[in-house]
């Protein structure tokens, strides 16, 4: 079993809110979608 | 319970399966029933959405959170039609020939292993991404690399009009990797052989009876429903091919009454690993494009090879150490994160095994050799001077105690970086590369199969999949299992006739 802090950051950090707030931008689209919006 | 009978049965998909059960076509065009026996779900192309807790959730064992037995080490594996090549990038090496010679398996050599790898390099477009596909994470590692001194290499890959999602570990978006599941699983269907999701084989009896046990559905789970009806049944087979990799195959054959070699479940290596991090200036494209497209290879000279990765929000935030606003400010730099992963050379050692617990799953024992500790601090270092000489601003370093050090104190990274500062459960230790369990060798006194993945004594089993390693192979594995995988393959259709009979 993980640990309280790797529970922690997991349910933090999978969130999409928090994902968009530190700058994370991975999308399916990959490239295609970065060059549309830089 | 259903009754159901096949003239050879391969259970699993990935690397090992796979390749088996395009192996196996010509039998099955020749009228004979070959079933393939996946644990995980089929899954359709619109459900790999990138997102990284429904996408673990969904392909790996325990949504990727499996533990060691002491909680030091997170091993990740999938399950799903296509295994684990649903979920790696697609880096596609030989085995050096060093790791085949020290092996020493009779009746095992390099070149028929490279003959073989090469047809699947061929089979699954592998080749080098151009220039104009890789991202700055990349193309730093590399600057830094010739900075630092290093020699680096570009890691040939099995895409086919891949978009730069950099989603591999999550299963790609756009169905650009050539994993099982894209190439060798679908020719074998084509070619008459079937394959049967949701269906795990709980143990294989010396009749060569197996009971499978196929489960619904969840409701609201990704992945199409089985092809055969949810509950018990029990296969006749003729000949068994066991590829459900290492943390399965292992544990399938100590749950099953069969009289194995005493040595299953022995030898268990894994290339443990650190993902690490460091922060630049200014933002850099990391989140986008291929992930893994260079390479630093130590491993002979110094036991550790180092590799371009980037992963997503939580996998980034575990590998890192400590909690709170140091933590928080380096997470929020994400774009301005580069990242490479430390992978050490752990060569199988006496006590480090697979195991099962009472109901049957696998339980690893592992403890880390002085060997592994060592690679992995040699590598923290390399990777420290790469970061630095591809200008971060600061780098952080599981094995240095604060973890942060800043550009100004790059000369002292041999002191700063030091196995003093090694705690097992304290570094975020992960792995991926899950080998040995059932090695090939020349009897049942020192093995479990031959070098044609035939289990000693059991003339009708056979394994094909990364347990067979002896020892580590100091790089990614998936081509190598294909190799072995399809010399098992050759054996089954040679011996057919005598097995059957």
């Amino acid at each position: 079993m993980w640990g309280l802090r790797t529970l922690f950051l997991l349910g933090y950090y999978s969130r999409p809110a928090a994902a968009r707030e530190i700058g994370y931008r991975a999308d399916p689209r990959g490239w295609d979608a970065r060059r549309a919006a830089p | 319970v259903t009754s159901r009978s096949c003239d050879v049965v391969v259970i699993g998909s990935g690397a090992g399966g796979g390749t088996v059960a395009q192996g196996l076509v010509p039998l099955a065009q020749a009228g004979r029933r070959i079933l393939v026996l996946e644990q995980g779900p089929r899954f359709a192309d619109d459900e790999f959405n990138g997102r990284e807790l429904e996408m673990a959730g969904a392909l790996y064992h325990d949504g990727g959170g499996f533990l060691s037995a002491d909680g030091t080490m997170t091993l990740a594996f999938a399950h799903g039609y296509g295994g684990s090549t649903i979920v790696y990038t697609g880096t596609s090496l030989t085995a050096p020939a060093r790791v085949i010679e020290r092996w020493a398996v009779p009746g095992l050599d390099h070149a028929d292993l490279l003959r073989r790898a090469q047809r699947y390099l061929s089979e699954n477009h592998v080749h080098r991404l151009p220039p104009d596909e890789l991202n700055d994470n990349n193309q730093l590692f590399e600057a830094g690399a010739h900075t630092a001194g290093y020699a680096v290499e570009q890691f040939p890959v099995n895409v086919r009009g891949c978009r730069g999602s950099s989603l591999c570990n999550l299963g790609c978006p756009n169905q650009a990797k050539q994993g099982t599941n894209r190439v060798q699983l679908p020719a074998a269907e084509r070619g008459g052989v079937e394959v049967v999701t949701r269906a795990e084989v709980m143990r294989v009896a010396a009749d060569r009876t197996l009971t499978v046990r196929v489960r619904e559905r969840p409701a609201g789970a990704k992945g199409l429903p089985s092809e055969w009806p949810a509950g018990d049944h029990q296969v006749e087979a003729k000949v068994v091919v066991c590829a459900a990799g290492a943390l399965g195959t292992p544990p399938l054959l100590l749950r099953s009454p069969l009289p194995a070699p005493p040595s299953v479940g022995h030898g268990f290596t894994c290339h443990p690993a650190l993902i690490l991090v460091a922060e630049h200036a200014a933002p850099i494209t990391n989140d986008v494009g291929h992930p893994k497209s260079f390479f630093v290879d130590r491993a002979a000279e110094e036991g550790f090879v180092l590799e371009t990765c980037m992963y997503f929000p939580f996998t980034t935030a575990k590998a890192l150490t400590g909690f709170g606003v140091g933590h928080s400010a380096l997470m929020h730099a994400f774009p301005r994160q580069q990242q490479i992963l430390v992978l050490s050379i752990d060569h199988a050692r006496d006590g480090n095994r697979i195991e099962i617990d009472r109901a049957g799953n696998p339980v690893v024992r592992y403890r880390y050799s002085e060997e592994a500790v060592a690679g992995l601090v040699r590598g923290n270092r390399a990777a420290a001077r790469i970061f630095f000489g591809a200008g971060a601003v600061r780098v952080h370093a599981p094995f240095a105690d604060p973890p942060l050090i800043e550009a100004r104190d790059a000369a002292r990274v041999d002191t700063l970086i030091d196995a003093r500062h090694w705690k097992p459960g304290k570094q975020a230790i992960s792995s991926a590369h899950l080998m040995g369990g059932c090695r090939m060798g020349a009897s049942a006194a020192d093995s479990v199969t031959d070098a044609w993945g035939r289990v000693h004594g059991l003339p009708w089993l056979f394994v094909a999949d990364a347990s067979l390693f002896p020892d580590a192979l100091e790089i990614n594995p998936y081509v190598t299992i294909m190799a072995l995988a399809d010399r098992v393959a050759e054996g089954v259709r040679r011996g057919f006739a005598e097995l059957a009979a």
